[in-house]
Order: C-alpha cells, then structure tokens, then sequence
C-alpha cells in the first residue's frame, strides 16, 4: 500500500497542477509560468527515476540535476514576483548555488549518496523568500484568498519547510524500516498537499483575469 | 521488533517534521486570519468615513435648503406684505387734486413703505453676503456682526484680534467659511446657551491661527460626540474641513462652551496660489 501511495499516487497527483496549468496557460503570468515547468520538470524527472530503477540504476545522479533545476526554477519565480532590484542579486545566488551543486556532485557526496549539503541549504533559501513574501504582502489590501499566489507560496512554504528537515536526513534512510516509511509517507503527504495548493493557485489565475469581448 | 540506532534517528526526525509542519502551518493561519482582519479594519473604517462623508453632506444640503427657506420667508413676510400694503394702499387712493391733504399723506405713506421695502431687502442681502467681509476683510465683518448683536442688547461679545496681517490675506472663500462658523457659533450662543458673554480672541501660534469662542452659557448638555452629530456642529465641521481647519471643544471645566479652531497659515497659502 505504502509502496503505490509513494511511487504512483503522488507522483501522479503532480498531473493535476500540470492540467490545471496547461488550461489556463495563457493567463498565467510569468512566474507561475516557470512554476508550471519546474512541475513538469519533477514529474518527468519521477518517470526517470522510476524506469531506471525498474532496471536497477542508480538514481542518485538525478537528484543532483534535480537540486539545480529545483533551486533554479524557484528562485527565477521569486525573482519575478520581487521587485526588480533584487533580480541581480537572485541571479547571483543561482549561478553560486549551481556552482556549489556541481563541486558536491563531482568531488564531495558522488557515489551513491544523497545530496544532503545541497539540497537542504536549497530549501532553506525558498522558505527564506516564502517568509520574505509572507511579510512582504502582510499588510495587502486584498483579502488572502484573493492572491493566486498566496497558494503557491503557501505550498511552496509547507513543503520546503517540511523537506528541509527530510534533505538533511536523506541519508539516515537508506535502510528500509517502518519508521523511514513513516517519514516517506509524512513527505509524501505534504508533497500532494503542495501539487493540491498549486492547482488552487493556477486556477485562481483565470478568475482573475477579465476578457475584453470583441465587437 | 528490534529498535535499532537508525530507527532512533528516524523516530527524531518524524517528530521534527511534524513539529516544523505543525510550526508552517500555524504561522499561515496566522498571517491569513491577520491580512483578513487588517482588511476588515480598513473596510470599515473606511465605510466609517464615507458614512461621516454623507453625514456632512446631508448637514450641507439641509442647511442649504434652511437657508432657501428663510430666504423665502423674509421675502414673503417682509417685503411681499409690504408690497400687497402699498398695492392696497395705491387701490384705494381716490385722489380730488393735488392740493388735497390725503394725498400728501399718500406720497408720505408710498415714500415710507418703499423705504423699509428697500431696508429689507438689503437686510436680505446682507445676511446672504455680507459687504464688509468682501470689502473689509474677516475680522472687521465679525466685528461688525458683533456689534449688532451687541447693540440688540442680547449678548455681549468681546473680540480680540492679534493676527490682523494674516487675516486680511485670507482668500474671500476662507474668509467666508470662517465667517459663517462664528455667525452659526453666536446663533447658538444666543437661541440656546442663556449666556449673557461671549468672545472671540485671533492670535497667531507658530504656522497656525488660533480661533477661541466660548461663553458664559449652560455649556455642553450632551457629550462632545452627540453634539457633533447636531446639524450647527456639522455645518460648522463640513466648512472647516473644506479650509483645511480643525477643531477642538474645549473641555467644560467652567460654566459654558468653548471651542478652539486652528487654521494652518499653509493651507491658506495653497488655496491662495490655487
């Protein structure tokens, strides 16, 4: 049970943003835009995975493109919702923490060892800009639901706060017990909760936007 | 089942995920419940001051209508009546000649009514824009408004004017506004207060004038707050706001009311350059 939850219903679960997304694709504006191919990223990403185990590849390697694209995607995002000023300076701190992926990748954790100085510190970063956005639109004159990306951001917040205690500890579960099923599915869980709020987020795109009717 | 090391480790690191997700999660309803409530807050306080917006205006249109009505009246009482007496007199005039004794009491009579017909209407027109305020300035139309109430016998007003510079660069619009405040202040002093003193002091404090009136009446009979509502105070409070002015009731420590109004001299200064 645990075994279909983790490797087919949550992934599958990240087609209901990517459907939602598509629908509304043109409504989008540019930051979900680049949300919606991280997404789909991820879940071709997953088949991947999936396919090289079912021929007993090591996956190991995937992950370390997946931490690069992962804090790429979401921190151009947050370079679009910012203001302007702090293009620069995120552009910045994507080149240093590609860097960073590639030396771990290469010379530090680059056998069969999770990415966990990488990731983690990723992870840390989005929640930081989730906190920053959460401050930032504290005091918005617009009720909270009315924010597509209140969602997103929620989402985003949730599992990268959540996964940053999981990317520390990656590789405490290489050994199989209940308790690291345990944790998997708590993972799992706040993953499909994160693709759950993204579809809300897309789907408030189109709601808010008006169409001006030909004459 | 064994518990091992790494089991340990596991158990420490569900709880802390649950602690973090449980941490996430109220930090969200927090700042959700918060952004709502400070939305909440703005929308009503904003409805709050499009309700005190109508209010004013309500009191601007009431007055105006008040005023219409006195307008009419004073024609209609005054100068109609006079009319329809000189009229009636002009019908029954049978006149045997020049030298007869009733017609030199006519001319006298017409010459009479036409008079205080003449009298009324420029009382009419001097209540509805006073000369003096156009040509003299502030201070000398409230003077001048105080001295006929001074002379009515009904109250004895005192004023005291240091700011005669800035008061004579008011533009005719403020000058008017502050004019009919202290015209709506000394009508209630009289219809309702029972005082026999009242004054009214001018000075300058810093960018500011000062504006003091108060009297020797009953004094507020209602908190200051059911008193604003009142139509005099909001007709006075629709004016000032329109002049950048504000205004303070005094506090009723002695016997009657008192009210201070400030006029930013900046605010005459922009009105003035447009």
């Amino acid at each position: 049970m645990f075994d279909f939850y983790a490797t087919y219903i949550v992934p599958a679960s990240g087609l209901i943003p990517i459907f939602i997304g598509l629908k509304n694709y043109r409504f989008l504006p540019s930051a979900f835009r680049i949300l919606l191919g991280f997404i789909i990223f991820g879940s071709v990403i997953n088949l991947v995975a999936l396919v090289m185990l079912a021929y007993n590849y090591y996956t190991v390697s995937i992950l370390h493109l997946y931490a690069m694209v992962e804090f790429t995607c979401l921190t151009l995002l947050f370079s679009r919702i910012f203001e302007k000023k702090w293009q620069i300076p995120m552009y910045i701190l994507i080149f240093l923490f590609d860097a960073f992926c590639i030396i771990n990748y290469l010379f530090i954790q680059n056998k069969i060892e999770f990415n966990t100085y990488t990731r983690p510190i990723g992870a840390f970063v989005v929640v930081v800009f989730c906190m920053c956005y959460i401050i930032k639109n504290g005091n918005e004159e617009k009720k909270w639901t009315d924010d597509n990306f209140n969602w997103i951001n929620t989402g985003l917040l949730m599992y990268y706060a959540v996964g940053f205690v999981v990317f520390i500890s990656f590789n405490f579960f290489l050994k199989r017990s209940i308790f690291t099923d345990i944790v998997w599915t708590f993972h799992d869980t706040v993953l499909l909760i994160e693709y759950i709020l993204f579809a809300i987020g897309f789907s408030k795109c189109r709601s808010q936007t008006t169409t001006i009717p030909r004459s | 089942m064994q518990i091992t090391n790494n089991d340990n480790t596991a158990v420490l690191i569900i709880l802390a995920m649950v602690g973090v997700f449980i941490l996430v999660s109220a930090f969200i309803i927090y700042s959700v419940r918060n952004q709502n409530r400070l939305l909440r807050q703005r929308q009503e306080f904003q409805q709050a001051q499009i309700a005190h917006q109508k209010e004013l205006l309500r009191a601007t249109i009431e007055m105006q209508e008040a005023e219409r009505k006195r307008i009419g009246q004073d024609l209609h009482d005054d100068v109609g009546t006079t009319i329809s007496g000189l009229r009636l007199l002009i019908e029954m005039f049978k006149p045997t000649g020049p030298e007869d004794e009733s017609f030199k009491e006519f001319t006298h009579s017409s010459k009479s009514i036409i008079d205080k017909i003449v009298k009324d209407v420029r009382n009419i027109s001097h209540n509805l824009s006073p000369t003096t305020l156009r040509y003299y300035g502030l201070a000398s139309a409230i003077m001048e408004h105080c001295g006929i109430i001074n002379q009515s016998g009904k109250l004895a007003i005192t004023f005291e004017n240091e700011a005669e510079q800035e008061l004579s660069a008011f533009d005719i619009n403020t000058a008017t506004a502050l004019y009919r405040v202290f015209e709506e202040l000394l009508n209630n002093t009289i219809k309702h207060s029972g005082a026999s003193r009242a004054s009214i002091s001018i000075k300058k404090e810093g960018d500011d004038i000062l504006f003091n009136y108060s009297d020797n009446g009953k004094g507020l009979l209602v908190s200051p707050e059911a008193f604003k509502k009142g139509m005099g105070m909001q007709n006075i409070e629709s004016r000032l706001l329109n002049i950048n002015a504000t205004y303070v009731i005094l506090p009723d420590e002695s016997k009657g009311f008192g009210i201070e109004i400030t006029y930013p001299i900046l605010a005459a200064k922009v009105a003035a350059n447009g």
